[in-house]
This record gives C-alpha cells, structure tokens and sequence, in this order.
C-alpha cells in the first residue's frame, strides 16, 4: 500500500468499507464499489505517468475515457515515444496496452451507472463490480499492479528491448 | 409525549427497510405507540423503484408499501431519529463510522435478515415473517420518554 498514492489508497479504503458491509446485499447499488475502482485507477495512473513531460496532461483531473484516448493520440507522436523510452518504459505499454485496458474499465463504468439528466438508468451489480475489480487489482495484468510494478522496476515491467 | 421517531436503514433501501419500516408502524399502532417510521439506504438504487416482491409481500398481509422508493442516509435523518434501527448488526459500525452522532440511537432489529433481492416471492415472504418477528420484539423494549 505504500507505493500507492494516498488518494488512491483512499479510494480503496472507501471500496473496501463497501465490501465489508455490503459484499452479501445485492440491493445495494454496487456503482460506489465500480467508481471508487476507476477513482484508485485514475489516481494512481497520475501517480505514474503524470510527472513525465509529455504527459503532464494527466493531471489535469481527467476521467479513465478521457485518459485512454489522451495516451493513444500521445502515440503517435515520435518526441513523446522518446520520452517515455527515455523514462525506461516500453511506449507500447504506455501508449496501446494500458489505454486498452483503461477504455475496458471506463466501458464497465459507463455500462453500469449511466445517467441521464438527474435519472438514473441503471445500477451497477456485483458482476460489474468484480469485472472492474479484475481489470484494475486482481486479474492478470491489472492495471494498478503493473503501474507499481513500473514504478519498482521500469525494466521488467514494459521496458525498452523487451 | 412525542411520537417516537424510528429511521430503518439497509442497503439498498429498496426491500429490507421499507418492508421493516412499514412493519414496525403497523406493530406500533397495533400496541398503542405512537410512532413516525421513515427509512433509508447505505447505498442506495435511488431513482429506482422499490422491488415488486417487496411490495407484494407486504401486500399479502394489508400493508401498502408501493409509494416508498429508494433514498440515502442523510445527517438530517440521523437527527430526526430517536432511534436508528439497521435491519444488519453490522450495518450499525457502518452509520456509526459515518455519523458518530448515531452511536446512542442506534438499536439492532435482529443480527442479520438476509437480503431478498431478485429472489423469489416465496424468500420475501420469508424476509416479511422475520421482520414481523423482530419488529415485535423491538417495539415491546422498554424506551425512555
């Protein structure tokens, strides 16, 4: 927990508490525990990326959605492609394979709470919970544990050459 | 002396405290208490309706619960309350942890009534009769005022 940021340890304090109370009540509107999810997520991709030159972007209090389509225009960009390699980091992680992901997380999202105007469509379930739960903590290759993983050891995870 | 204020408070306010709330209204009046019920959710599906088993159920022995819908727990309805009943014991540590002000008001219906959600008719009923049950228990307490 020490490598994560506080606002994302934060957010999943908050998911946690919802687990503890609610993991048994399907009634429960299950869209707190899928938000505090891709909240952790945007915060910690923050705490990763947002300090890179060119991708100080990141700061600027975006959503997951918003986020992956930054990363994937910031692709095509070669200065950008440099910087991140310079960091040690493989921009087809950077720029293709945690996009991919975040757009997977933003989709759950937008599937499980959308509004219109002041109605709420829909709630989020536990299956939209626990698909979120794998793509951004526990599932292969979710995206918090691989940012960390950069962070500790940018050459194992996503490294130049790999 | 005053009607005795009670907030039911489950999680997602729409099966377990309104069919509660309602409940124990009934009971109380059935006893001679006067009493004002209202309900809330820890997380609730606001702007949806409550479950239509929900309703039946409480249909099925003369109580109409098909006004009610979903809210949240609010400061204003933990001040309102004189007692705050969570419909699970644990649900208690919840309000607490968010209102410490809740911490003297809170007294537990019964240690856990399992969520009916998107079950059957049959498990509403089920949930119904041990409300029943609990909520008889709980309006015979001994209360100060």
């Amino acid at each position: 927990m020490r490598d994560l940021a506080v606002p994302t340890v934060e957010a999943l304090h908050e998911y946690a508490r919802f687990m503890i109370t609610s993991a048994d009540a399907p009634s429960a509107s299950w869209n707190t525990p899928v938000n505090e999810l891709c909240r952790a997520v945007e915060f910690e991709i923050v705490n990763t990326l947002g300090d890179m030159p060119k991708l100080a972007q990141l700061n600027e209090d975006m959503a997951l959605g918003e986020m992956a389509h930054l990363l994937r225009d910031l692709g095509k960009n070669e200065s950008a492609n440099a910087a991140t390699r310079a960091h040690g980091l493989d921009p087809d992680f950077v720029f293709m394979r945690l996009p991919s992901k975040l757009s997977k997380l933003a989709g759950i999202r937008r599937q499980s709470g959308a509004v219109h105007g002041r109605k709420v469509v829909r709630h989020a379930t536990q299956r939209h919970a626990q698909s979120a739960l794998k793509t951004a903590i526990s599932g292969k290759s979710a995206i918090i544990p691989d940012l960390v993983c950069i962070r500790r050891n940018p050459v194992q995870m996503g490294a130049v050459g790999e | 002396m005053n009607d005795r204020r009670f907030l039911v408070v489950c999680c997602g306010n729409t099966c377990r405290s309104p069919m509660a709330g309602e409940i124990i209204r009934h009971v109380a009046e059935r006893a001679g208490q006067k009493v004002e019920v209202r309900t809330a959710g820890l997380w609730p599906q606001e702007h949806s309706p409550l479950a239509t088993n929900a309703v039946t159920a409480m249909r099925e022995i003369g109580l109409d619960i098909s006004d009610d819908y979903p809210k949240g727990l609010t400061p204003a309805l933990i001040e309102w309350a004189d007692v705050i009943v969570p419909v699970e014991e644990h649900y208690g540590d919840e309000i607490v942890d968010r209102f410490q002000e809740a911490s003297e008001k809170v007294r537990t219906l019964t240690s856990s009534i399992p969520d009916p959600y998107c079950k059957d008719l049959r498990t509403y009923r089920e949930c119904r009769d041990l409300l029943l049950q609990a909520a008889r228990r709980l309006v015979e307490e001994p209360h100060p005022g």
